[in-house]
């Protein structure tokens, strides 16, 4: 029995001794919502540049992106982690709120407009996706193309749209921000009117892409990655910035926030430098035409420029807690 | 039972209780009683929402639509393939294993594409129906398998007795099917829970389900004292259709082995064209269908080559295959020594509790495990792979442990009795004795549990160490934006290597049976 024991014991400390060994020294270990096919390379070339090991918790569609939140918020007693890179202010704001991240003031901030960066600098914006229109240019004429996101309740369009369920991702954060421009009466009024014109609730804007660009759908909002994507596929779709003539279009940027007590906060904060610098936004205009908030970064010819661009006027921080205060009625709705 | 397996069993129920019990249980009784006392409002809310209400109706009415469809199909492929004289029918069973292989996201988006394609109207590709056929498709498989493994051991002896008074339809009905109940019921409640926790294919076809409402708690409200107590109902539903037949089940082997010393018996068909037909037409359209759609996607689209494509997974293939073997072994042990327990020592309390944590939706299992885990103290579980195979244990043990029980049951004490009157040491015994006898169900489960642990992607993705990379997790988060072609050959690769190990492990368990045949001899 003892000579069991004593194997049982061995077995048990050579896979501890086998797992345990974990230099933490020269690492940074960064949570992102962003999808890997993007972020990653941003997170090589970091990891290159500074001989800072990077350890990444990557995303995933299937969880609606909002797994590492939760894994974060779990995490709050002991954080693992030192960067959270999120595809939008949203969630950055929900983690500010239950008071996991610290204000950070990094220097690379210069010439980033103070709309995107939040008031006690717990999350900082940069490179940004706009919401668009993907319409797919077999199936809607230039002249029935919707010019505002309120034309989607014309009767001419009913059944022919997308959009993503409204509870998760850029899509809620989309109709957080509707819900601030328009108020909550008009906004009710224009949800009513969506589902009365039959529209269809996607898994994701991954499947809005999908079904716009194979034409299972004539349009589908979605971000301008997605709509790149299915541009670069060769389908045959364009996207359309909505309401140029009314309130604007929706400028998502990604949000990058320290975490409070986590383990290599030094490290993190060199991270957080890296990502907001004006080389990160070129890497990501180039890799899926995000659109630099740095004033006097270069826009390639492919991307769309905020110069040209009228944006939704929005105090991003006020949109996350409009995104909380209207969840149940989404909830309720996206059943009805 | 000897001091020995009484040990080991005592052992495995400690690591057992620590490892997986404890954060469970803590992490339920943390969100239910608060200032001590017990949150009923959150249960109260729940039956007086209709839509609530609605999508337990609809998970319910999936789940056992799955369940009486995949254990319904499986049989007779089970019948076809196992007891008669098919040509080919060991090619065809394995073929038959491949949707069980794939992601089930993959499985429906490939399905979607394939309806859409030929045509089919959207409102019958997007609503319940088809989660019901893609989960029965997914399901198939795994019913036929464990009927499959009950039929093997159905002695040739009854079978001829019953055909010397009548045919084989009545022998098969008043004989046959009754000695297959267990295995029927068993493979019932196993489809049931894997779709009623099912959550991505569901969500894909736009179809309402209570694991929607849990996840939408989780991932929109992060109120996780309300989903706990969803995902307490979802384990009640389980519970509830399983604990007053648990007798019953406990009895019955969830898969049944054959013993070289019977004789089993097999069915001459009278038109063997018509039913390789049959059979060739089902894994043409329900298995090759949406695999074939991948492959011309794969190969239409404007995707990056098959070596790029493996280079991608490769970190993350290699590191999954191998953790996955590692927690394949791990609970497959366990599985033994919780069968030790069920089977030898009766305690029967073992088969609801292991019932209980896989009933349990794998989002909260993951949430249990980094709450727990996740402490100064225990960072060398948390911070590696030690999480991962901790999840797997939490996830597969009561499918590992009913399989090894079955097995168990079926190994005579008398054989393992009079090596010990002969003067055997336990372990001798053990060695030359029972496990010889048992390693068929060892295999099956660690076959069973490795296919799993290859796919788990709800758990892994809650806990995986940062830097880590598996398969599911790779995949899932390349696809994203990744184009379409590439997603498919991704999915491409990672079918071929898990088939390859498949292929390699039944490879070694033919070498190893003949072995044993061998010494036998």
């Amino acid at each position: 029995m003892k000579r069991i024991v004593i194997e049982l014991l061995a077995v048990s400390l050579i896979a501890f001794s086998l797992f345990a060994c974990n230099d933490k020294t020269n690492e940074v270990v960064v949570y992102t919502s962003v999808d890997q096919v993007f972020s990653e390379p941003v997170l090589m070339e970091f990891e290159m540049e500074t001989g800072i090991e990077v350890k990444a918790v990557f995303d995933t569609e299937e969880t609606k992106s909002t797994g590492v939140l939760n894994r974060l918020i779990t995490e709050k007693d002991n954080p693992q982690c030192d960067v959270f890179w999120s595809g939008d202010p949203m969630r950055a704001d929900v983690l500010k709120q239950r008071g996991i991240t610290r204000a950070y003031r990094s220097g690379e901030t210069k010439g980033i407009s103070p709309v995107f960066i939040d008031k006690d600098y717990n999350w900082i914006g940069f490179s940004a996706r706009a919401r668009v229109l993907l319409v797919n240019t077999d199936l809607v004429r230039e002249e029935d193309t919707p010019k505002s996101i309120l034309d989607l309740t014309k009767e001419k369009h009913k059944g022919n749209f997308a959009i993503a369920n409204p509870l998760f991702g850029t899509t809620s954060f989309h109709f957080a921000a509707l819900f601030m421009e328009l108020g909550n009466e008009k906004a009710k009024v224009f949800l009513k009117g969506l589902k009365k014109n039959d529209v269809v609730i996607a898994s994701s804007n991954g499947d809005v892409k999908k079904r716009v660009a194979t034409g299972e759908i004539a349009m589908g909002l979605t971000d301008t990655d997605d709509a790149n994507e299915a541009i670069k596929e060769g389908s045959p779709v364009k996207m359309v910035f909505l309401d140029q003539d009314g309130f604007g279009d929706l400028i998502v940027p990604n949000t990058v926030s320290l975490i409070k007590n986590s383990p290599n906060n030094e490290n993190g904060k060199r991270l957080m430098d890296f990502l907001l610098s004006p080389k990160t936004e070129k890497m990501l205009a180039k890799s899926c035409v995000q659109m630099p908030l740095h004033k006097d970064a270069p826009v390639p010819a492919n991307v769309p420029s905020l110069d040209n661009i009228v944006p939704m006027a929005v105090d991003y921080g006020a949109i996350a807690k409009k995104s909380e205060e209207i969840k149940l009625y989404l909830k309720e709705w996206v059943v009805e | 039972m000897n001091n020995q397996s009484k040990y080991i069993s005592g052992f495995a129920a400690i690591v057992f209780g620590a490892a997986v019990l404890l954060p469970l249980v803590s992490l339920v009784f943390g969100s239910l009683f608060v200032e001590g006392g017990l949150m009923i409002t959150n249960f109260t809310e729940i039956f007086q929402q209709r839509t609530v209400l609605l999508s337990i109706l609809n998970s319910v009415i999936i789940s056992i639509l799955a369940s009486f469809v995949s254990v319904a199909i499986g049989c007779c492929f089970a019948l076809l393939f196992t007891k008669t004289d098919l040509p080919f029918r060991k090619v065809l069973f394995f073929l038959l294993l491949l949707p069980l292989l794939l992601p089930p996201y993959i499985v429906t988006v490939a399905w979607t594409d394939v309806w859409l394609f030929l045509g089919i109207s959207k409102n019958l590709v997007y609503g319940l129906p088809a989660v019901v056929f893609i989960l029965s498709t997914i399901y198939v498989p795994l019913a036929a398998f464990i009927i499959s493994g009950s039929l093997k051991n159905i002695s040739a002896s009854i079978e001829e007795a019953g055909l010397m008074m009548t045919d084989y339809k009545t022998l098969f009905f008043k004989i046959i099917l009754p000695l297959l109940r267990p295995a029927l019921f068993s493979s019932f409640i196993l489809v049931f829970i894997l779709s009623v926790s099912e959550f991505a294919v569901p969500a894909y076809l736009s179809v309402n389900v209570f694991t929607t409402e849990i996840f939408t708690q989780f991932t929109a409200f992060y109120d996780y004292s309300s989903a706990i107590s969803y995902a307490l109902i979802l384990t009640a539903i389980c519970l509830l259709l399983i604990l007053p037949e648990n007798h019953y089940l406990s009895k019955a082997p969830f898969v049944s082995f054959g013993k070289k010393s019977f004789r089993q018996l097999t069915v001459s068909l009278k038109n063997k064209n018509f039913w390789l037909i049959i059979g060739f037409a089902y894994i043409v359209f329900v298995v090759f269908l949406p695999i074939t759609m991948l492959v011309s996607q794969w190969l239409i689209g404007d995707s990056i080559s098959f070596v790029d494509i493996v280079e991608l997974l490769f970190p993350a293939l290699k590191d999954s295959l191998l953790l996955s073997v590692v927690g394949s072994l791990l609970v497959t042990l366990l599985g033994f020594a919780f069968a030790l327990m069920s089977v030898k020592y009766k305690t029967k309390a073992i088969d609801s509790i292991l019932l209980f944590v896989f009933a349990i939706p794998a989002i909260v299992t993951g949430i249990a495990l980094v709450k727990f885990y996740n402490s100064p103290m225990l960072n060398f579980v948390y911070g590696t792979s030690l999480i991962i195979l901790i999840a797997f244990v939490a996830r597969f043990l009561f499918v590992s442990q009913k399989i090894i029980a079955g097995g168990l049951m079926q190994v005579p004490d008398s054989f393992r009795e009079a090596a010990i009157i002969m003067g055997a040491p336990p372990f001798y015994t053990f060695r030359k004795i029972t496990f010889p006898l048992l390693a068929d169900a060892l295999f099956t489960s660690f076959f069973i549990i490795l296919i799993f642990c290859v796919a788990e992607l709800t758990t892994v993705i809650m806990v995986y160490p940062p830097g880590t990379s598996f398969l599911p997790v790779r995949i899932f988060t390349l696809m994203a934006n990744a184009p379409q072609s590439t997603v498919s050959g991704m999915c491409l690769v990672a079918l071929l290597s898990t088939l390859s190990l498949i292929t390699i492990m039944m490879g070694g368990r033919k070498l190893l049976i003949n072995q044993q045949w061998k010494r036998t001899q």
